[in-house]
This record gives structure tokens, sequence and C-alpha cells, in this order.
């Protein structure tokens, strides 16, 4: 049974295709909560780990209407709070609030993500069990990680490292949580 | 620049009391000078250079705040060496508040000025008891109101703080109690030897006191005499005409009346105490003339460029001897006995036949006027002629002289004969400075020293003053009693629109004084003399009379004289003499010196070269081509063994082999500001009416940095002043420019200006009115130079065609107050905006000082406070307009239609619960104008003036394809003359 | 990433991930030329101290010992802005537009592009504040609730700016951070020194790798960049309206606005050239800024500078069609007048010290290259003072005609400006990785990717 104090197992391949494969296999094998880690993005990981989420991509939506309209408002209530004449040219001047218009949406499309995208992704966070493994620092040089989380219902602390030992890795530790 | 500026703390704390008393004790602020002096060593200069090429000019900006700390200074120089501490700011005359004074409401004085011996009539606006504003008085017969830049600008000569304040003797201050006892020793003296050696130099006056004061002394020291000296007053005039009329007159002529004006090197509508006057009567007959009248054409020979000369439908330069082969044609045409018509060239001949045509047209409406400066003999042809075309009594009429002491043998040179031959034992000078203004009179300038007893009374510790033991301070004429005519003959009386700001006496009192009265009263004298005038009744024509501003009564009758038939004059010289022509004339800004020290005055642009703070020899540009000469290069005249250094200023239009200098500069001593720049043109002039002479000219070593306002003066095929003909009187409309942009709802008035090309002279007596009224800043030399100058308006001056003699246009530019304001459209804090009623604001307080505006502006109008151009000494704040805000570093400033005035009027209105007169609104420009070129008003009344003229058919928009619609046009200006419209 | 299109690899192949990691996050964590590094930042530092004397003199004295006067009332202050932000465009248009375009040798420069981009804009930012006459008010340029109870006013070109050169510097802050994580977490993991692990695992951000987050990081990353570029644009397009937007002739044009970002990416890439080829050779980064890229920058300088020598035609027909007499005065004036040097400085330095460019062994010598990039970097300085003071000192009114020289300030502040710039460009040098270690990594790991399709035994050399 997976004793709780565990965060999962770890297995170090030493190239993406390695990873992709041992990441299949792990998903035939029926293991659901899978991580993997890797020096850069590989992207074939997404559809074998089944990872899906657009709300970064709706932030960016959000955010621009928001500073859309945000800055429309702002310079039409600021005309209309001190309406004067301004060298003969109409109070409501879209053609000239356009540029600020869409400068701020730009921004707030630029900004909204970014955050959004830190947050989604739980950081900032500087301490994580992963940390304490051994061989993970080399997971931002050239390593590549199969992560089986400890809270996955078929986790079983020797199975799953006996299973995994079987993706001829270069190491398999577990990962105290 | 940062070891510069340490050499300025380090010099601007060090004033202990020791030294000061020491400065003041030497009577020149020598201990200021040697400050910089230190900047100025060549050492640190060259160091500077090599280390830093551009930050030399630095030096120049702190030397420029130098003066102003120097401003300063001299005011706490004068609480240290004189006896009481009379700054400016404690000037209110009482010490309860008098329930009449209201505090912030301002009073007005009717009084005068005077200039040349003439009063010029004006009122004084006064606020607390300061002066803060001086114009011409709207009701005088002579002037309607007008003014020139000498009467805008006498309000900071009386703020100068470097005024003499209290007597002195040899330069130590003194009480005047000191001056009465030794006056009174001296009157001792005067009496026994019954006046013997006695003499008083002033100008000529038009006073009735003064003369009644004259007679009195006359008759105390009977042989007292009294001489005059005027450097800037020609004197031929009055002889000729003595001459032609066997008794001397004063002419006088009625512009006005005039259909055809021809005028032989007469500056009828320069600066002068006439050309108030002149110019106004000759505005009647130009831009839209009263009906029934036509213009009047006007044609000039000269042989330097003059307003006059400027504005003349027919303009014809030519070296002095040629005016004189005009005048012999003139006299011929008009068959003069034994005058024979010489040989003219071919445009010479062209010009007298226009002239002569036109003069012929219209018999009794025709004028020919000679300058003053000319000899005699032809001024009495020009008599002759006008009589023979009955104009005389039409447009020129005699009356009795004005001015006394009239030209007689009381001259400068009898003076300095007899000091020569010892027979001068006490000279009193007063209100002149002779020893600056006439040199070479006075064979050596030691020459005053022989003479036992020397007393000066001005207004400055001048050149005269450090040469007399005593120097006597005179009251500013707006601190003292006094009376006089005006041009016109009308009498004035004088009254103080503030009590002397310091230990100062007025003329009158002096005068009371050396006739042995003890400490007399302001006022004494003046009324002395009114009283015996208007005899019983006196006090309500005295109240009237200082009430009106003048006296009632018609003061002059025309003289039935005939003149003499002149005599044939000399021969012309045939011109074989290689030499040039120097002719001297008054400069337009500082006069014969006597404005020299004042800061405003010195950044007036020149009318015509737009030069500032110098005088450059003026050249013609052929003569500069022939010899290679630019703008700026030193060289040197010399007249006979006399010779002279200054910068030559190329002068388009300037007779080719006349060099035109230009007195007030030079000076030694009379201010730090009137030290700042320029030659001394008396150095080389062979007496005090000497006008005309001949002499050489060669280059020398050296460029000098010559201030200019306007560096491009040919209009390159550009139709900025437009011009229209009898032919073609109207100037084609633009078809209505169509805008992308909605109209704003039109306010309750629309202020708009226009001014009319075709009357303006280009005087600068609306740019004077509008510094003075909006606190513009003088911001120094160095800042002119770098295109910095502060001017709201300026009075832009063009030229096109030959250079030899161009046809020259004025054009003043204020603000255009566009209604579609490129300027607004580019301030990002709202800091330009558009007002209801029309006028391009500007908000001090919001300016951050981006310049866009600036940037955008077409017309470039607007101005910028680079520095901190405040003017903090006493006497700068204490002239300062209360109604308009003073602005600080950093912040755009321009012209505001005078929107101060405009919101006093409202308020006033409003009070009255009365909407707001017809053309009630006068801005400081148009009060001003002579010639009443600029007319302001509101546009949403048809009837009001400025809508008049805009249908006008000369009315146009300047830059009119921009769109920006202006609120302020022109008027086009009529082109008499027979070429075509450039 | 999508693959690159060029069928030669851009890197060496032969290199491993390990290499690569260890060659760049080595550069800050035991730093190889430290005596050349200190020099530079000496020089550079004293510049900066001369900034600030500068601006203590110019805030205490005010902007009267410039050169200014009516009607030459802008000058260096702002077109040394437009000079710095244009440069700073460059950084942009690489690390975004390729990325978007999926021009793999980006990966090689759009780090240290993106930190100049940061410095050329902070440079830019700082010359509007001290051009002002009252600059403590700079704030009132901002809407708020004003005691005054006025509101900025937005018709206004330089309202504009503000909001535009903020948008982007906040942006363009944001972009490089978000690229920069991962790798901080590369050094993190490679630092042994205590004060380094912090200093690296603080930025970081505890960043992990994970497949999940790379999706997402992924998807901001692009999103950020498909944003960049438009912003790009619509800032130089304002700058120019500053221009556009006012009557003065030589300003008022429609070219304006695609004229100036030409020459603004064009002055970009040189600089971004000059510091590559620099770089490089400093850090002996050879193997991964190679003559390929030299090559390719190469050729964009060429097509940018073309592009840009296309407005200066432009220009000229534009003035000539139109046949507005002032318009025409202006042009005379520029080529013929007073500042004529700044004219034809902008073509001899745009545009004729570009043409060697067409031939390839000159793009690919770094010599040749710098000396181009630094030609055109000065041409693009004298088009933008050619663009604002010829068309100031001779606008409308023959009367108002002025001439404009720059004084000691000006020029003390011009070149404080630079140290500004490269003070903490070199700090940053000196501590984050100059290059993209992780897109260096993919770019390599695609290659191979290509390669394994060609050879499978390449494959297996590969790693180590």
């Amino acid at each position: 049974m997976a004793g709780p104090e565990l965060y999962g197992a770890l297995a170090q391949f030493e190239t993406p295709e390695a990873l992709i494969a041992a990441a299949k296999a792990a998903r035939q094998k029926g293991y659901r909560r899978l991580d993997a880690f890797t020096p850069f993005p590989v992207h074939q990981l997404n559809s074998i780990l089944r990872l899906h989420d657009r709300r970064v991509l709706w932030l960016g939506l959000i955010g621009g209407c928001f500073g859309f309209f945000a800055a429309l408002a702002m310079q039409i209530f600021t005309n209309y709070d001190y309406p004067i004449n301004v060298g003969g040219r109409p109070l409501y001047a879209l053609s000239a609030f356009a540029v600020v218009a869409f400068e701020l949406t730009v921004l707030f499309a630029a900004l909204f993500p970014a955050f959004g995208m830190l947050a989604l992704n739980g950081l900032p966070r500087l301490n994580h069990p992963l940390f304490a493994a051994a061989a993970f620092p080399l997971a931002s040089r050239n390593r590549f990680f199969l992560c089986v989380l400890a809270d996955d219902a078929r986790f079983d602390e020797k199975d799953t490292v006996f299973f995994l030992k079987g993706l001829a890795p270069v190491s398999v530790e577990l990962v105290p949580s | 620049m940062i070891q510069a500026d340490d050499i300025m703390r380090s010099a601007a704390p060090r004033f202990d009391l020791a030294q000061a008393r020491a400065v003041a004790s030497n009577g020149s602020l020598q201990f200021w000078t040697s400050i910089e002096d230190l900047i100025d060593q060549d050492g640190f200069r060259t160091w500077l250079a090599a280390e830093f090429p551009s930050a030399a000019p630095l030096l120049d900006d702190s030397s420029r705040r130098q003066v102003l700390k120097l401003m300063g200074a001299s005011l706490l120089l004068a609480g240290l060496t004189g006896c009481q501490d009379e700054a400016a700011n404690h000037a209110l005359p009482y010490v309860n508040q008098p329930d009449y004074a209201v505090p912030g409401v301002p009073r007005h004085y009717a009084t005068a000025l005077t200039f040349e011996g003439y009063v010029q009539p004006i009122i004084a606006k006064t606020i607390a008891g300061r002066p803060i504003k001086l114009d011409g008085h709207p009701d005088h017969p002579a002037t309607r109101g007008g003014s020139d830049a000498f009467m805008q600008a006498a309000l900071f000569g009386l703020y100068d703080p470097e005024r003499s304040k209290s007597p002195t003797y040899d330069g130590i201050p003194v009480t005047w109690g000191a001056v009465d006892q030794t006056l009174a020793t001296l009157r001792e003296r005067w009496r026994n030897r019954r006046g013997e050696g006695l003499r008083i130099l002033t100008g000529p006056t038009t006073s009735p006191t003064m003369i009644r004061q004259m007679q009195a002394l006359a008759a105390l020291y009977p042989q007292m005499r009294w001489h005059r000296h005027a450097p800037a007053m020609p004197q031929q005039q009055q002889a000729a005409l003595a001459q032609a009329f066997g008794r001397p007159v004063t002419q006088h002529l009625r512009l006005d009346r005039c259909a055809a004006i021809v005028s032989i090197d007469d500056d009828l509508l320069g600066p002068g105490p006439h050309q108030v006057m002149q110019a106004r009567a000759w505005s009647t007959r130009r831009g839209e003339p009263t009906p029934g009248q036509g213009r009047s054409s006007l044609y000039v020979a000269e042989a330097v460029p003059s307003l006059t000369g400027t504005v003349a439908s027919s303009r014809l330069p030519c070296d002095p001897p040629r005016l004189g082969a005009l005048i012999q044609a003139l006299g011929a045409t008009f068959s003069l006995a034994g005058w024979t018509a010489p040989d003219l060239s071919e445009a010479e001949s062209h010009w007298i036949d226009r002239a002569v045509s036109d003069l012929r047209q219209f018999p009794g409406q025709a004028l020919l006027t000679v300058g003053p400066h000319l000899a005699p003999s032809w001024q009495k042809a020009a008599f002759a002629i006008n009589e023979a075309l009955g104009n005389a009594g039409e447009t020129i009429w005699y009356s009795e002289p004005l001015l006394v002491p009239p030209s007689d043998t009381e001259t400068l040179d009898a003076l300095a004969n007899d000091i020569e031959a010892g027979a001068v034992d006490t000279l009193i000078v007063i209100d002149c400075d002779p020893s600056y203004t006439a040199p070479t009179v006075f064979d050596d300038a030691a020459m005053l020293d022989r003479i036992p007893h020397r007393l000066h009374a001005g207004q400055h510790a001048d050149e005269t003053a450090t040469r007399s033991q005593w120097h006597l301070p005179l009251s500013h004429s707006l601190e003292g009693w006094s009376d006089g005519r005006a041009v016109d003959g009308t009498y004035s009386i004088i009254q103080p629109a503030i009590s002397p700001l310091y230990a100062t006496r007025s003329l009158h009192q002096l005068l009371d004084m050396l006739a042995g009265q003890q400490d007399p009263a302001n006022d004494a004298a003046v009324r002395a003399t009114w009283r015996e005038r208007f005899g019983d009744n006196f006090d309500n024509r005295w109240t009237d009379a200082l009430h009106r501003g003048w006296v009632e009564g018609k003061s002059l009758q025309p003289l039935a004289l005939k003149a003499k038939s002149p005599p044939v004059p000399l021969a012309l010289d045939a011109g074989e003499d290689q030499s040039l022509h120097i002719v001297f004339r008054p400069d337009p800004t500082v006069w014969d010196g006597r404005f020299a020290n004042i800061a405003w005055l010195q950044e007036l642009p020149k009318p015509i070269s737009k030069l500032t703070w110098d005088n450059a020899i003026a050249v013609s540009p052929a003569l500069a081509g022939a010899r290679a000469l630019s703008n700026g290069d030193m060289i040197e005249v010399e007249i006979g063994d006399r010779k002279l250094q200054g910068p030559v200023w190329i002068m388009p239009g300037q007779a080719a082999n006349t060099v035109a200098l230009a007195f007030g500069y030079g000076r030694r001593n009379g201010g730090e500001i009137a030290k700042s720049g320029g030659y001394d043109a008396y150095a080389i002039r062979a007496g005090d009416d000497v006008w005309q002479a001949r002499g050489t000219l060669a280059r020398v070593e050296g460029q000098y940095q010559l201030a200019t306002t306007q560096q491009h003066h040919r209009m390159d095929g550009f139709d900025f002043v437009r011009e229209v003909t009898a032919a073609h009187p109207t100037i084609p409309k633009p078809k209505d420019a169509a805008t992308l942009y909605p109209e704003w709802p039109p306010g309750d008035h629309a202020w708009a200006m226009a001014i009319d090309l075709d009357r303006c002279i280009g005087c600068n007596a609306c740019i004077a009115a509008c510094n003075v009224e909006n606190n513009v800043p003088v911001v120094g030399k160095d800042q002119v130079v770098r295109g910095r100058e502060m001017l709201w308006l300026r009075v832009d001056r063009y030229y096109t065609g030959d250079l030899g003699n161009p046809r020259s246009f004025f054009q003043p530019v204020p603000c255009m107050h566009c209604e579609k304001a490129p300027c607004e459209m580019g301030c990002p804090v709202h800091a330009t905006v558009h007002s209801p009623d029309g006028i391009n604001q500007m908000v001090y307080n919001r300016c951050i000082g981006t310049r866009t505006c600036s940037s955008y502006c077409p017309y470039k109008v607007r101005r910028f406070n680079w520095y901190d151009y405040r003017d903090t000494t006493d006497a700068g704040q204490a002239a300062k307009n209360p109604d308009v805000s003073v602005r600080s570093r950093g912040v755009m400033e321009k012209c505001t239609y005078c929107t101060q005035r405009i919101q006093a009027a409202r308020v006033e209105a409003d009070k009255n619960n009365q909407p707001l007169r017809r053309d009630e609104i006068v801005t400081a420009c148009q009060q001003a104008c002579p010639t009443q070129a600029i007319t302001f008003g509101d546009l949403n009344d048809s009837g009001s003036a400025v809508s008049k003229l805009r249908r006008s058919g000369r009315h146009y928009a300047l830059l009119e394809d921009l769109g920006t619609r202006p609120r302020t046009t022109y008027l086009a200006r009529w082109n008499d003359s027979d070429g075509d419209v450039s | 990433m999508t693959a690159s299109s060029d069928a030669r690899p851009i890197l060496p192949p032969d290199q491993s991930y390990g290499d690569v990691t260890d060659q760049l996050a080595g550069i800050p964590l035991n730093f190889p030329t430290r005596r050349r590094w200190l020099i530079a930042l000496g020089l550079s530092s004293l510049l900066l101290g001369l900034l600030f004397v500068s601006a203590i003199v110019l805030f205490s004295t005010g902007v009267g010992i410039w050169g200014l006067n009516i009607p030459v009332n802008w000058a260096f202050a702002i077109h040394n802005y437009v000079w710095w932000l244009g440069i700073g465009h460059a950084g942009t248009l690489i690390s975004a537009l390729l990325l978007l375009l999926g021009r793999d040798w980006r990966n090689s420069l759009n780090r240290f592009a993106e930190t100049m981009t940061l410095f050329a804009v902070m440079c830019a930012g700082i010359y509007p504040i001290l051009h002002l006459g009252r600059p403590w008010f700079v704030y009132w340029m901002f809407p708020y609730p004003a005691t005054m109870q006025v509101w900025p006013q937005f018709r206004s070109p330089l309202e504009w700016d503000i909001w535009a050169v903020l948008t982007y510097l906040t942006v363009s802050v944001v972009f490089w951070y978000i690229g920069l994580v991962p790798d901080l977490a590369a050094a993190r993991d490679r630092a042994r020194r205590r004060r380094w692990q912090v200093f690296f695992g603080v930025l970081a951000l505890g960043w992990r790798g994970s497949a999940m987050h790379w999706m997402r990081w992924n998807q901001a990353y692009r999103l950020l960049a498909a944003l960049a570029v438009p912003l790009v644009v619509s800032v130089h397009s304002e700058v120019s309206l500053l221009f556009a937007a006012g009557t003065i002739p030589g300003w008022h044009s429609t070219i304006f606005p695609p004229y100036f970002v030409l020459g603004a990416a064009f002055s970009g890439f040189a600089v971004v050239s000059m510091i590559a080829i620099v770089l490089r050779s400093l850090f002996r980064l050879h193997n991964l800024v190679t003559d390929d890229h030299l090559d390719v920058l190469g050729k964009v300088l060429l097509a940018t500078g073309l592009m840009t020598a296309y407005g200066y035609v432009f220009e000229i027909f534009d003035t000539l069609y139109s046949g507005n007499v002032h318009e025409l005065q202006t042009l005379t004036d520029r080529v013929t007048g007073q500042y004529g040097w700044s004219y034809w400085g902008a073509i001899v330095f745009n545009f004729l010290a570009l043409q060697p460019l067409w031939w390839k062994t000159v793009r690919r010598s770094p010599w040749a290259l710098f000396a181009i990039s630094t030609s055109v970097v000065i041409g693009m300085w004298l088009e933008r003072y050619m663009i604002l003071v010829t068309s100031l000192y001779r606008d409308f009114l023959v009367s108002s005609w002025g001439e404009y020289h720059a004084t000691f300030w000006d020029w003390a502040i011009f070149a404080g400006t630079i140290g500004l710039f490269f003070v903490p460009f070199l700090l940053l040098i000196r501590l984050l990785p100059v290059i993209s270690i992780f897109e260096t990594k993919e770019v390599l790991y695609e290659e191979q990717q290509q390669a394994t399709l060609a050879s499978p035994a390449e494959v297996a050399h590969g790693r180590a």
C-alpha cells in the first residue's frame, strides 16, 4: 500500500525517446498519476500523458478584453469629467483613443497569461519533494525523468519500482514527500 | 562650467560692509566688475574653451544672472551708502491706508513724461502707489492715446535700481544738508560776481516753470549764461526757419491733410518726440481711409532705411550729396530764383517725376519735407516750394517757437570756447551728459576739470557726473511736479504718480535751490507758475488741468509768414572724393544714450535690423560686397583723426556709399546695463549738431557676436505679407476650408484681432506695451543670441526684391489663437486649451514643459522659460503687473489677448449687470499703437470694428491653407508703387 | 517547436545537452574573462556617473543648459529617445517574431537580444523625463484624481507615448523573465556555492521542468510572443506620430510610421550583431553563435536597411508629389542646408556602407559585420537627428528660422545614457546565462531527430 510519506517513484532516462517509451508503457500499465521532467519541452509527452489545459490562453483573451475596455472607459470618462475644447477636436476622439486602448489591450493580454501560467503551475514554490531526489538536478541538464506519483491508485512501492526498473532507466529511486 | 559656478558662488556672498563702503566711495561698482574680470580672464576662458568647448557660452548665462545680481546689489548698496533705506517696495507714500486707496484697485493719474523738452501726455496706472503701466492719454489732442517705446519703458527708468539715490561729492554720498551749505557759499560767490562765469547747461525745454525759474536766476545773476545741448535733436531746421522767416518759429505738419508727401531724408514716422502725433495723423490716410479722402502717397529719398522709408509708396536710396541734387532738381522744377536742374541718374529722375506729378496734382494737400539735419539752404528751398504749392497754412504751418532756449548763440561750442578761455567759474549741468554725448567739443575730456566748480544733476552717475565734484540726483518725471508743452503746443501740468523713491529732487526744486530757497516743496514752483497764469479761479483750473491731463484752451496760433526765397545752394561735390559718407542717427531703442540702462529697451529689437543689446555700423550691401564684409566683422571708421571700432551690419536698402552710426552705446558710466555693449559714435562726431561727415572704413581683426531676433529677412517668395493694388483691390477669398472636426458650440463672445499691415510702421510701441503689461522677462544678450527672446508679440520685418533698394514690410505676429490649434492637440496635460470665447489659453501652473505645443505651432509664437528668468530684484518686482502671473522656470508662455483685461471687463460688466460694451476691451498692443493698426473685438458682434475689418477686401489669414483658422488675421498692405505686387 | 526549415543544421550537432548546459550555465558560475569584464564595467560606470552629474545640473539649472531654442525646442533628448527605443525593438523582433516563424537560429541570440532591449528601452525611457521643463511634475501625465481636477489629454501623441513605452517595457520584462526561468533552474542545479544556489533558487521560482508546466509555459510564452510583435510595431508607430501629428513640414507625412518601425528594426539588428560578435569572442561561444548566425544577421540587416532606404526615396517622392512650397523648402534644407551633413551622413552610413553585405564572405566575417553594424548605428543616429532638427530649424515663417548647436551637456547626457545601457547589461551577462540554455538544447534535439531520420548511427554518437 502506498505509504503517505512517499511522493512517488522517479525513473531517470538518458534520452527523450527513452522517456517517451517509458511514459507510453506506464500509461498502458494503467498508471494515471504520471509526471515527466525534462530539460526542455518534449511535446510528444503532452498527448501521451493526456496533458490538456487551455486556461492560459483563455486568460490571455480575458486580459485583452479587460485592457481594451478599461482603456476606452478611462479615456471617455476623463473627457466626460473634464470636457474642454482642445484644438477644436471632438471631445470623444475615438481615433485618438484607439492608441492607448491598443496598448492596454496588449499589456493585460500579456500580464494575465504570464502570471496565470505561474499560478496554475503552483509557482513560485521554492521547495518541492522532488528536489530531495539525488538525480533530480540533472532534470535541468541532460536527463529525462518519469515520476509515478504515490497517490496513483495502482501505486505500490515494490511493484512500481520493479515496473520502472523494467523500462531500462539509468536509475530509479523513491522520493519521500 | 562647475568651476565657473564656483567662482560665481564664491563671489556673490563675499560682501562685507567695509568693502561695500569702499565700493560706494569710489562711486562705481568696481568690486563687482572685478568679479566679472575674474570670469573674463583669458586664461580661464581659454582653459574652459579647451576643456568643454560648448560649456564656454554657459559662462555668459552666469554673467547674465550676474547682471541681475548686480541690480539687486546696487539696491543693497543704496541702503548702505544712502542715509535712508529706500527700496522700491517701501514706496507706499503713506503709513495708514487712506480711505481712497483700495488695495488691488488701480488708480489712474493723468500726467506726462518729458522727452527732448516736449511732454508726452500719459495715463499712469498705479496699484498700491506703484506705477505699473503708462499709456498715451486717449483724449490728448496731440497723441490721442498713442504711445512710443520710450513712453512705455519710462516705467523701468523709474524703477532702475542703478539710479542715483543720494547726492554725492567726489563720489562720496552726502546729505542734501551738505548740498544746501555748499550752494549757500556758491550763491554768495555768484551774487558777488553778478553771475560772471556761472553757466547752466540743459537740454531744450518747453516748461513754463523752468523758463520762469531761469529768468529768476538771470535776474539774480545777470551775467549768468544758459547753454543748450541736445545731442539727438538737429538744429539746422530751426536755424533755417529763423533765417527764412526772419524770426524763430516752430514748424508744424498736418500729415492727415496730405494726399501726397515727399520726404527728403525726413523720418516723419521715426522715433522721436514727434513720432506719435505724426504717425497718428499719417495713418488716418492709410488702410481704410476715411471716405472722401484718398490714401496719401509717400515718396521718400533717404540715405539710411527708416520707418518712413519702409512704408513709402516709392523709396529712393541715395547718398547725402544726391539728396541735395534731388532738392536742387525740385527747386529748379518749381523755378526757385537761380536754381538750376542738376543731372540726375535714371532712377533719381524717375522718382522726381513721380514725386513732382503728385505734388502738382494735390496743391494745398501735398507736402515736401526735408530732414531737420540737412543743410539750412535745402530746408529753405522746401519752405519756398511748399509756399509755392499753397501747402503753407494747409499741410504745414508755423507758430511761435516751442522750445526754449531756441537755437542761438548759447551753444555747447560757445561754452567750450569759454571754458578754454577760463571764463567759466561754475558749470551746472542739468539732466544731460556732455562728457559722453559731446566729448569732441571739449578738446580733451579733462577740460571740464579746469572749471573750479562743477555740479551735475541727473538720474545716473554718468560720465559727466564722474567729472563733477557734485552729483545731485534728479527725480524721475513720474516722481516730481513739472509742466511743459506737447509737440502741438498744448500745455500739460505734470503731477507725480509716486512719491520719490530715493533722496532725489525735481528739476524745479533744484532751480529754486540755486535761487536761494531752502528745501523747496515738490510742487511749489509749478503751482507758483500756474497761479500767476491762471490768475483768480486758480483752484478750479488747476484741479481741472490735473484731472484732464492738459490745460484747456488753444495754445498755438498759426503765424502768417512769408518765406524769403532761398539763396542758390552751394555747388554739389562732384563725388570724385572716394571717401564714404558717415551719417549719425539716434538709436531707435536707447535714443541718445539716456535710456541705455533700461534692459527692457536694450532687448527691444531695433525696428529694421532686429538687433538687440548693441549698436552696429550699418553699411550697404554694395559696400559690404566691395569690402568683403559680413555681419559681425569688426571694422574701424575714421573721420579726420578720430577713429572708432564696431561690428558691421549689412543693411539692405542703404545708400551705396553711406555708413550709418547710431548713438547711445559704448557708455563708460551710468549703469552696468548701459556699459554692456556697443560702440560710442559720439567719439568721432565733430560737434553736437553734426549729422554727416566724410570718412573711411577699414576691416580690423575680430568678429563680434551680435544678437538679433530675426535671422532671415528675405520673404523668399512666400506670401506672409500680402499686398493689394488699385488694380486688384481685394485678396481672392480662399474656398471655405473643409474640416473633419465638429464645430464647437459658439461661446458668448468670439475674440479676434485684425492687424492692418498698411498702417503698421514697425515702431515697437506694441511690443514694449506688451512686455510691460504681461510681465515679459528680459533674458539678456546671450539668451537672445541663442534664440530665446521672450517677446510675446514680435514685429517680423521682411523685404523682397533687389538688396540695393528692396521693398520692406512689417508684420506684427502675436499668437494667432487658432480655432483648430495644433498646439493644444499636442499637450499631454491640458496645459494649453481653448476657452469658450475662443482664446487659446496657456495654463502656466499646469504646464510641465514638454514644448510639444511650440514644436507644433506653425507660427512659432510660443516662448519658453529655459531658465528661471524671473527678475527677483525689488525694483523688478515693483514694476510687475499684479494681474498677470509671473512665469517660473520650465513653463511655456505666449500672447493671451491680454486675458486679464478681458476678465476685468467681464467682472465689471457682471457687477453692473450689463453686457460688455462694443469694442470695450482694448489689448495692450492695440492701446499703444500710434497708428491704430491693431483692432481687437468680438466676432459674434457683426457691428464690432474687428468684424467690419474681417469683411474688408484686404482681409487674409497667415498660412491660411493649414486650416488652423487663426483668430488673429491681417489686412493686406496697399501697394501704391508703380511696380507690380510682389 | 516547429522544425527548422533550412536543411543544414544551424548548430554543430556533435554536442551533448550536458556540455551545452555546463558551458552556458558555467559562464555566470565561474566567470571566464573577469579582467576585460571589469574594465568594460569600469568605463561604463564612468559614463553612468557622467549621466548622474549631468542630470543634477540639468534639474537644478533647467533645460536651458542644452542648445535648445525657439524654433528648435526639441533636439537631442527626443532624437536620442527615438534612437534608443528603435535599438530596443530588434530584441523583441528577434525573440518574438522569429520564435513564431520557428527560425531556430534565433535561439542562440534571443536571450541577450532581449536583455539589450530592456536597457535600450530604459535609456529611451528616461529622456522624456529629462527633457521636461518641470520634470518633477512628470506624474501629471498619468490619470489620477488630481487636486487640479484635471486629467491627462489623450489626444496628445506624448500621452500615447507614455502608455506605449511603459507597456512595451513591462511586456518586454515579463517576456524576458518567463523565458529565463527554466535556465535559472538549470543554473540553480549547477550551482555549487551556497549564495549562487540561493540566488538562482529564488529567481527560478522552483521550476522543475514538469511536462505539465512546460505545456502551460509554452502556451504563455508563445502568446506573449504573438503579442509582442504588434506591440513593437505600434510603439514605434506612435513615436513617429510624435512628429507626424504636428503640422511642421518634413514631419506631417503618412510614411512616418512604417518608416520609423523599419529604421528601428534596422538599427536594432545592427546592435544585436555587434553584441553577438563581442560576446561570442569573449565567452568563446563559436559553437553556439556560428558564422551561419552572422550570415543570417547580415541578410536581415541588408533587408531592413534597404527598406529604410526605400523610406528615404519615398520621402522625397512624397514631397515632390505634394508640391507644397514649405515641404519643398524643408527638403532643400535637408539636402543642401546647414545640417545637410546629417542627411548625407545617414545616406552614407545607412545605405552605402551596407552594400558589401551582398557578399557572403563579408556577412560571415565578424570584423566586417561589426564595422558595418557600427556604421548603421551611427547612420540611424544621424537620420533621427536629421528628421528632427532639419524640420524644426526652418519651419513655415521665414522670420522664425533659427539654428541649433548641441552643447556640452547635450553630449554629456547622451554619453551618460550609453553608460546607463552598458552597466546593467554587463551586470546581467555576469549574473545570468547569456544564451538560452534549454532552447539551445531544444534545437540540438530537433537537429538530432532529423539526423536520426537520416542515419540512426549518428544519434548514438550524439549522446554522452
